[in-house]
Protein backbone atom coordinates (compact mmCIF):
# COMPACT_ATOMS: atom_id res chain seq x y z
CA UNK A 1 0.00 0.00 0.00
CA UNK A 2 1.70 2.91 -1.35
CA UNK A 3 0.74 6.79 0.02
CA UNK A 4 0.46 9.71 -1.73
CA UNK A 5 0.54 12.92 0.42
CA UNK A 6 -1.21 15.67 -1.63
CA UNK A 7 0.44 19.12 0.32
CA UNK A 8 -0.01 22.28 -0.55
CA UNK A 9 -1.46 25.98 0.90
CA UNK A 10 -5.61 26.03 1.20
CA UNK A 11 -6.98 26.89 -2.33
CA UNK A 12 -3.62 25.98 -4.26
CA UNK A 13 -5.86 22.97 -6.33
CA UNK A 14 -5.22 19.59 -4.63
CA UNK A 15 -8.67 18.39 -4.56
CA UNK A 16 -8.18 19.00 -8.52
CA UNK A 17 -5.24 17.26 -8.64
CA UNK A 18 -6.30 14.23 -6.94
CA UNK A 19 -9.08 14.09 -9.20
CA UNK A 20 -6.52 13.93 -12.35
CA UNK A 21 -4.32 11.80 -10.43
CA UNK A 22 -7.04 9.46 -9.24
CA UNK A 23 -8.05 9.15 -12.72
CA UNK A 24 -4.99 8.06 -13.74
CA UNK A 25 -4.05 5.30 -11.61
CA UNK A 26 -7.63 4.36 -12.18
CA UNK A 27 -6.72 3.48 -15.83
CA UNK A 28 -3.59 2.40 -14.99
CA UNK A 29 -3.99 -0.14 -12.38
CA UNK A 30 -7.56 -1.14 -14.14
CA UNK A 31 -9.27 -1.39 -10.50
CA UNK A 32 -10.61 1.89 -9.23
CA UNK A 33 -11.91 0.10 -5.88
CA UNK A 34 -8.08 -0.54 -5.13
CA UNK A 35 -7.50 3.36 -4.65
CA UNK A 36 -8.87 5.27 -1.50
CA UNK A 37 -9.09 8.95 -0.82
CA UNK A 38 -8.50 10.34 2.64
CA UNK A 39 -9.77 13.96 2.98
CA UNK A 40 -8.88 16.11 5.99
CA UNK A 41 -10.59 19.36 6.50
CA UNK A 42 -10.18 22.37 9.12
CA UNK A 43 -14.18 22.90 8.63
CA UNK A 44 -16.81 20.91 10.56
CA UNK A 45 -17.93 19.32 7.52
CA UNK A 46 -16.57 18.03 4.27
CA UNK A 47 -16.65 19.15 0.97
CA UNK A 48 -13.86 18.11 -1.11
CA UNK A 49 -14.92 14.36 0.33
CA UNK A 50 -18.54 15.36 -1.56
CA UNK A 51 -17.25 16.62 -4.97
CA UNK A 52 -14.83 13.33 -4.97
CA UNK A 53 -17.16 10.64 -4.10
CA UNK A 54 -19.66 12.21 -6.38
CA UNK A 55 -17.28 10.75 -9.21
CA UNK A 56 -17.29 7.40 -7.97
CA UNK A 57 -14.63 7.16 -5.64
CA UNK A 58 -13.91 5.62 -2.29
CA UNK A 59 -13.51 8.60 0.26
CA UNK A 60 -12.30 8.86 3.79
CA UNK A 61 -12.68 12.36 6.12
CA UNK A 62 -11.24 13.61 9.05
CA UNK A 63 -12.86 16.78 9.97
CA UNK A 64 -12.69 20.08 12.77
CA UNK A 65 -8.91 19.67 12.51
CA UNK A 66 -5.36 18.80 11.24
CA UNK A 67 -4.36 15.96 11.59
CA UNK A 68 -0.39 17.03 11.95
CA UNK A 69 -1.71 18.56 14.92
CA UNK A 70 -4.87 17.41 16.72
CA UNK A 71 -6.30 14.30 14.69
CA UNK A 72 -3.27 12.77 14.55
CA UNK A 73 -4.61 9.45 16.58
CA UNK A 74 -7.57 9.27 14.07
CA UNK A 75 -5.26 9.73 10.89
CA UNK A 76 -3.70 6.63 12.06
CA UNK A 77 -6.73 4.60 12.90
CA UNK A 78 -8.60 5.59 9.83
CA UNK A 79 -5.11 4.24 7.76
CA UNK A 80 -5.23 0.88 9.81
CA UNK A 81 -9.00 0.69 9.51
CA UNK A 82 -8.57 1.16 5.55
CA UNK A 83 -5.84 -0.99 5.04
CA UNK A 84 -7.70 -3.82 7.03
CA UNK A 85 -10.94 -3.67 5.01
CA UNK A 86 -9.73 -3.27 1.65
CA UNK A 87 -6.11 -3.22 1.18
CA UNK A 88 -6.23 -0.59 -1.15
CA UNK A 89 -2.64 -0.18 -3.58
CA UNK A 90 -3.04 3.68 -3.20
CA UNK A 91 -4.08 5.74 -0.59
CA UNK A 92 -4.61 9.47 -1.74
CA UNK A 93 -4.49 11.41 1.10
CA UNK A 94 -5.55 15.62 1.12
CA UNK A 95 -4.47 17.35 4.57
CA UNK A 96 -5.81 20.67 4.93
CA UNK A 97 -3.96 23.40 3.61
CA UNK A 98 -1.81 24.42 6.56
CA UNK A 99 -0.47 20.97 7.24
CA UNK A 100 3.23 20.78 7.47
CA UNK A 101 3.73 17.05 4.91
CA UNK A 102 7.21 16.37 6.83
CA UNK A 103 4.48 15.70 10.29
CA UNK A 104 2.17 14.01 8.24
CA UNK A 105 5.00 11.92 7.35
CA UNK A 106 6.41 11.28 10.55
CA UNK A 107 2.86 9.94 11.95
CA UNK A 108 2.71 7.27 8.61
CA UNK A 109 6.60 5.68 9.20
CA UNK A 110 5.08 5.27 12.85
CA UNK A 111 3.20 2.59 10.94
CA UNK A 112 5.69 1.69 8.08
CA UNK A 113 5.19 -1.87 8.16
CA UNK A 114 1.74 -1.74 6.17
CA UNK A 115 3.20 1.51 3.85
CA UNK A 116 5.30 0.27 1.32
CA UNK A 117 6.47 3.95 0.43
CA UNK A 118 4.65 7.86 0.85
CA UNK A 119 5.41 9.85 -2.42
CA UNK A 120 4.66 14.15 -1.13
CA UNK A 121 3.22 15.91 -4.55
CA UNK A 122 3.37 19.71 -3.44
CA UNK A 123 0.78 21.87 -5.43
CA UNK A 124 1.72 25.85 -5.62
CA UNK A 125 -1.03 28.68 -6.16
CA UNK A 126 1.56 30.71 -8.56
CA UNK A 127 -1.70 33.57 -8.32
CA UNK A 128 -0.84 33.58 -4.70
CA UNK A 129 3.27 32.52 -4.45
CA UNK A 130 4.50 35.81 -3.56
CA UNK A 131 1.94 37.14 -1.28
CA UNK A 132 1.70 33.89 0.69
CA UNK A 133 5.62 33.77 0.93
CA UNK A 134 4.69 36.82 2.86
CA UNK A 135 2.22 36.14 4.87
CA UNK A 136 3.34 32.48 6.25
CA UNK A 137 6.80 31.94 4.66
CA UNK A 138 7.81 28.84 7.18
CA UNK A 139 4.40 26.55 6.19
CA UNK A 140 4.93 27.33 2.23
CA UNK A 141 8.74 26.84 2.36
CA UNK A 142 8.04 23.30 4.62
CA UNK A 143 5.40 22.47 1.90
CA UNK A 144 8.20 22.80 -0.76
CA UNK A 145 11.02 21.00 0.83
CA UNK A 146 9.27 18.26 1.65
CA UNK A 147 8.15 17.36 -1.94
CA UNK A 148 8.92 15.01 -4.55
CA UNK A 149 6.89 16.27 -7.20
CA UNK A 150 6.02 20.15 -7.37
CA UNK A 151 2.85 20.93 -9.31
CA UNK A 152 3.45 25.09 -9.75
CA UNK A 153 -0.40 25.50 -10.77
CA UNK A 154 -2.44 28.20 -12.15
CA UNK A 155 -0.26 28.74 -14.47
CA UNK A 156 -2.65 29.82 -17.44
CA UNK A 157 -3.56 32.85 -14.88
CA UNK A 158 -0.44 34.55 -14.30
CA UNK A 159 2.39 35.50 -16.65
CA UNK A 160 5.78 33.91 -18.22
CA UNK A 161 8.25 35.43 -16.39
CA UNK A 162 6.59 35.44 -13.35
CA UNK A 163 6.49 31.47 -13.47
CA UNK A 164 9.49 31.88 -14.75
CA UNK A 165 10.48 33.44 -11.22
CA UNK A 166 8.69 31.09 -8.96
CA UNK A 167 10.14 28.17 -10.79
CA UNK A 168 13.43 29.60 -9.79
CA UNK A 169 12.73 30.10 -6.15
CA UNK A 170 11.17 26.82 -5.50
CA UNK A 171 14.11 24.81 -7.54
CA UNK A 172 16.40 26.32 -5.04
CA UNK A 173 14.48 25.69 -2.11
CA UNK A 174 14.29 21.81 -2.86
CA UNK A 175 16.62 20.50 -5.96
CA UNK A 176 15.59 17.28 -5.48
CA UNK A 177 11.71 17.11 -6.78
CA UNK A 178 10.10 17.25 -9.96
CA UNK A 179 9.00 20.24 -10.98
CA UNK A 180 6.47 21.43 -13.19
CA UNK A 181 4.20 24.44 -13.95
CA UNK A 182 0.67 23.06 -15.08
CA UNK A 183 -2.70 24.22 -15.23
CA UNK A 184 -4.65 21.37 -13.34
CA UNK A 185 -8.18 22.27 -14.59
CA UNK A 186 -6.75 22.16 -18.25
CA UNK A 187 -5.45 18.89 -17.73
CA UNK A 188 -2.19 16.70 -16.42
CA UNK A 189 0.33 15.24 -19.06
CA UNK A 190 0.29 11.44 -17.61
CA UNK A 191 4.37 11.88 -18.14
CA UNK A 192 4.29 14.03 -14.70
CA UNK A 193 2.93 11.28 -12.48
CA UNK A 194 4.68 8.78 -13.98
CA UNK A 195 8.15 11.02 -12.34
CA UNK A 196 7.20 9.54 -9.54
CA UNK A 197 4.71 6.99 -9.81
CA UNK B 1 10.25 30.75 14.93
CA UNK B 2 9.40 33.21 12.42
CA UNK B 3 11.92 35.26 10.17
CA UNK B 4 12.49 38.76 11.12
CA UNK B 5 10.74 40.64 8.25
CA UNK B 6 12.43 44.02 6.79
CA UNK B 7 10.14 46.33 6.31
CA UNK B 8 11.11 48.53 3.20
CA UNK B 9 9.71 51.95 2.44
CA UNK B 10 7.00 52.53 0.51
CA UNK B 11 3.39 50.79 0.59
CA UNK B 12 2.65 48.98 3.56
CA UNK B 13 0.22 46.44 3.33
CA UNK B 14 -1.46 45.23 6.75
CA UNK B 15 -1.49 41.38 4.82
CA UNK B 16 2.18 41.76 4.86
CA UNK B 17 2.47 41.69 8.31
CA UNK B 18 0.66 39.32 9.69
CA UNK B 19 2.29 37.46 12.89
CA UNK B 20 2.29 33.80 13.18
CA UNK B 21 -0.28 33.98 15.21
CA UNK B 22 -2.53 35.81 13.64
CA UNK B 23 -1.69 33.54 10.35
CA UNK B 24 -3.74 30.79 12.22
CA UNK B 25 -6.60 30.46 10.13
CA UNK B 26 -10.46 31.35 11.08
CA UNK B 27 -12.99 29.15 9.35
CA UNK B 28 -16.70 29.32 9.61
CA UNK B 29 -18.93 26.73 7.81
CA UNK B 30 -22.34 26.12 7.03
CA UNK B 31 -24.08 22.74 6.42
CA UNK B 32 -27.89 22.98 6.29
CA UNK B 33 -30.98 21.24 4.17
CA UNK B 34 -32.39 24.42 2.19
CA UNK B 35 -36.28 24.38 1.42
CA UNK B 36 -37.50 27.04 -0.60
CA UNK B 37 -40.82 27.89 -1.23
CA UNK B 38 -40.93 28.02 -4.85
CA UNK B 39 -38.47 25.92 -6.64
CA UNK B 40 -35.52 27.94 -8.13
CA UNK B 41 -33.27 26.42 -11.26
CA UNK B 42 -29.81 25.52 -10.98
CA UNK B 43 -28.78 28.62 -12.87
CA UNK B 44 -30.73 30.80 -10.25
CA UNK B 45 -29.10 28.61 -7.54
CA UNK B 46 -25.33 29.10 -9.24
CA UNK B 47 -26.28 32.65 -9.42
CA UNK B 48 -27.27 33.41 -5.77
CA UNK B 49 -24.70 31.50 -3.89
CA UNK B 50 -21.69 33.11 -6.47
CA UNK B 51 -23.44 36.12 -5.16
CA UNK B 52 -22.91 35.32 -1.81
CA UNK B 53 -18.67 33.95 -2.31
CA UNK B 54 -18.27 37.19 -4.32
CA UNK B 55 -19.44 39.60 -1.62
CA UNK B 56 -17.51 37.45 0.73
CA UNK B 57 -14.33 38.10 -1.36
CA UNK B 58 -14.95 41.70 -1.15
CA UNK B 59 -15.70 41.91 2.39
CA UNK B 60 -12.02 40.17 3.26
CA UNK B 61 -10.25 42.96 0.66
CA UNK B 62 -11.77 45.64 1.80
CA UNK B 63 -10.88 44.57 5.63
CA UNK B 64 -7.14 43.46 4.00
CA UNK B 65 -7.49 40.13 4.93
CA UNK B 66 -6.54 36.90 3.02
CA UNK B 67 -9.00 34.60 1.79
CA UNK B 68 -7.27 30.61 2.57
CA UNK B 69 -10.30 29.86 0.49
CA UNK B 70 -14.15 29.78 0.42
CA UNK B 71 -15.52 26.50 -1.16
CA UNK B 72 -19.40 25.59 -1.70
CA UNK B 73 -21.11 22.61 -2.30
CA UNK B 74 -24.85 21.93 -3.52
CA UNK B 75 -25.96 18.68 -4.03
CA UNK B 76 -29.68 17.56 -4.82
CA UNK B 77 -31.52 14.62 -6.69
CA UNK B 78 -28.06 13.09 -7.66
CA UNK B 79 -27.24 16.44 -9.35
CA UNK B 80 -24.49 18.74 -7.79
CA UNK B 81 -22.51 22.14 -7.93
CA UNK B 82 -19.03 23.28 -6.37
CA UNK B 83 -17.93 26.34 -6.57
CA UNK B 84 -14.37 27.82 -4.90
CA UNK B 85 -12.85 30.87 -4.59
CA UNK B 86 -9.10 31.82 -2.84
CA UNK B 87 -10.32 35.70 -3.87
CA UNK B 88 -9.05 35.70 -6.95
CA UNK B 89 -12.33 35.37 -8.38
CA UNK B 90 -15.20 32.64 -8.33
CA UNK B 91 -14.31 29.15 -9.97
CA UNK B 92 -17.84 27.09 -9.84
CA UNK B 93 -18.38 23.64 -11.95
CA UNK B 94 -21.38 21.65 -11.72
CA UNK B 95 -22.68 18.15 -12.91
CA UNK B 96 -24.28 17.48 -16.72
CA UNK B 97 -27.51 18.27 -15.89
CA UNK B 98 -27.70 20.45 -12.55
CA UNK B 99 -28.35 23.72 -14.48
CA UNK B 100 -31.61 23.01 -16.26
CA UNK B 101 -32.95 21.29 -13.09
CA UNK B 102 -35.14 23.11 -10.74
CA UNK B 103 -34.85 22.30 -7.10
CA UNK B 104 -37.42 22.68 -3.81
CA UNK B 105 -34.78 21.29 -1.71
CA UNK B 106 -31.40 20.70 -1.65
CA UNK B 107 -27.81 20.46 0.93
CA UNK B 108 -25.28 23.10 1.02
CA UNK B 109 -22.36 22.99 2.37
CA UNK B 110 -20.02 26.09 2.37
CA UNK B 111 -16.71 26.56 4.28
CA UNK B 112 -14.96 29.99 4.68
CA UNK B 113 -11.46 29.96 6.00
CA UNK B 114 -9.79 33.71 6.46
CA UNK B 115 -6.63 34.65 7.80
CA UNK B 116 -5.70 37.55 9.88
CA UNK B 117 -9.34 37.85 11.56
CA UNK B 118 -11.00 36.12 14.33
CA UNK B 119 -13.10 33.28 13.93
CA UNK B 120 -16.11 35.53 15.63
CA UNK B 121 -15.73 38.39 13.54
CA UNK B 122 -15.65 35.88 10.64
CA UNK B 123 -18.89 34.33 12.27
CA UNK B 124 -20.31 37.72 12.69
CA UNK B 125 -19.28 38.93 8.91
CA UNK B 126 -20.82 35.53 7.03
CA UNK B 127 -24.00 36.21 8.81
CA UNK B 128 -24.40 39.39 7.85
CA UNK B 129 -23.79 39.20 4.33
CA UNK B 130 -25.87 35.45 3.50
CA UNK B 131 -29.05 37.57 5.76
CA UNK B 132 -30.93 38.46 2.58
CA UNK B 133 -29.46 35.32 0.62
CA UNK B 134 -31.34 32.04 0.48
CA UNK B 135 -29.35 30.32 2.95
CA UNK B 136 -31.19 31.68 5.24
CA UNK B 137 -34.84 29.94 3.56
CA UNK B 138 -34.84 26.85 5.51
Amino acid sequence: MKIILFSGFLGSGKTSGILALIEYLASKTGQPDKIVVVENEIGGAGIDNQIISSKGYEVKGLYSGCICCTLAGDFVECINQIYTKMQPEYILFEPTGVAYPERIKRIIEQYAEIIEGIITITVIDSQRFNKLMRITPDLIKAQIKSANLILVNKCDLVNKSEIDDILKEVSLLNKKASLFPVSIMSGIDIKIWKEVL
Amino acid sequence: MSSIKRIKPGIINKKDFYSPQQAEPSVYGINKSIKLECPETGKALKIKYKKIIEAIEQWADHKDYAIGHIKLYIDSDNENLWAASTGCGVNVQSSPLFMEKEYQCYNVVMTVIVLGVSNTELKEAIQNLITNLPVKNQ
